[in-house]
């Protein structure tokens, strides 16, 4: 059984993913650690980067 | 409720209490649902839950009794007959009622508890979305997922912070540039004309300029010092003409 914080994270990933500011790869590695609050800083913006460089390129 | 499994529930003399009463949690279920005809007290053994965990009882308040504390113990009884007891895998915790408020030991022991009342629930019926979460929320543990979320509005406020001084710098910039323009007899249409042109120029050239800068800058200089000197010798011309003058009447 997942936890709220799993299906949270789960939610808000896909989210930011079909907004395409981080990529579908990122989202689906950045699920366990933001539910278990372990994304820092410099995760989140290395995948927001990631997501940008990505749409700059589309 | 605690994460840690219930084992037994222990009231006297709170609310409907009118005899100590034992409740035993069943073993190994993470859910426990109490129910029976109105009046067997299954609001009291979710008052009793609510006095240890927040020290209230909920089901008097918004009945307009004003302060409901002189309404917790049993009829004929003190305040000071009221207990919750509540034995978990963890231990157990006792609460009574103190001269201000409800005493719970040991403190760190004290159950987190959150009770959400029939009213309650019927509101839900015809709350929005957003009032629905706001009342169920606080039964919804979700604070591993606000510490990344944390995070990432940290870093919009590090990046905010930066764009912010980065913002400052390039005012800075922009008004050195303009200093430097009007000092150079505004050539170009404006300041940033005229740096997009100088920037474009071979470096070379700024290095052949600058030393022959240096060369002028020198040169200035010895002529400086010539000047002094021709002055010291022009002097020094008049005072032996004068001398000779001098010499010759004699």
């Amino acid at each position: 059984m997942t936890s709220p914080s799993h299906e949270l994270a789960q939610i808000v990933v896909e989210r930011l993913a079909s907004e395409k500011l981080i990529t579908s790869e990122d989202a689906k590695k950045m699920v366990g650690s933001y539910a278990e609050g372990k994304l820092r800083q410099e995760d989140w913006r290395l995948a927001l980067e990631k997501g940008e460089d990505k749409e700059g390129k589309q | 409720m605690s994460k840690s499994p219930l084992k037994k529930l222990a009231i006297e003399h709170l609310r409907g209490s009118v005899k100590p009463f034992m409740f035993t949690f069943e073993k190994g279920k993470k859910m426990t649902f109490i129910y029976g005809e109105n009046g067997t007290g299954k609001s009291t053994i979710c008052d009793a839950l609510e006095f240890l965990g927040k020290g209230k009882v909920g089901s008097l308040e918004k009945r307009g009794l004003g302060k409901t504390n002189r309404y917790w113990q049993t009829l004929g009884k003190k305040p000071a007959d009221v207990s919750v007891a509540l034995e978990t895998a963890s231990g157990m915790c006792k609460a009574v009622v103190g001269s201000a408020e409800v005493i719970v030991t040991p403190a760190e022991k004290k159950p987190l508890v959150e009770v959400l009342r029939r009213n309650q629930i019927l509101s839900l019926i015809e709350a929005t979305a957003g009032e629905k979460y706001a009342a169920i929320s606080r039964f919804i543990d979700v604070t591993s997922a606000e510490a990344s979320e944390a995070a990432l509005r940290d870093l919009i406020k590090n990046i905010e912070k930066n764009r912010d001084v980065a913002t400052a710098r390039v005012q800075e910039n922009l008004d050195t540039i303009n200093q430097f323009w009007e000092e150079g007899g505004k050539v170009g249409a404006s300041s940033l004309a005229w740096a997009n042109a100088e920037s474009k120029r071979d470096a070379a050239v700024f290095d052949t300029e600058m030393e022959e800068i240096g060369k002028l800058q020198t040169a200035y200089i010895r002529i400086k010092d010539h000047q002094t000197r021709i002055e010291t010798a022009q002097k020094k011309l008049e005072i032996a003409r004068s001398s000779e003058k001098e010499a010759q009447k004699i």
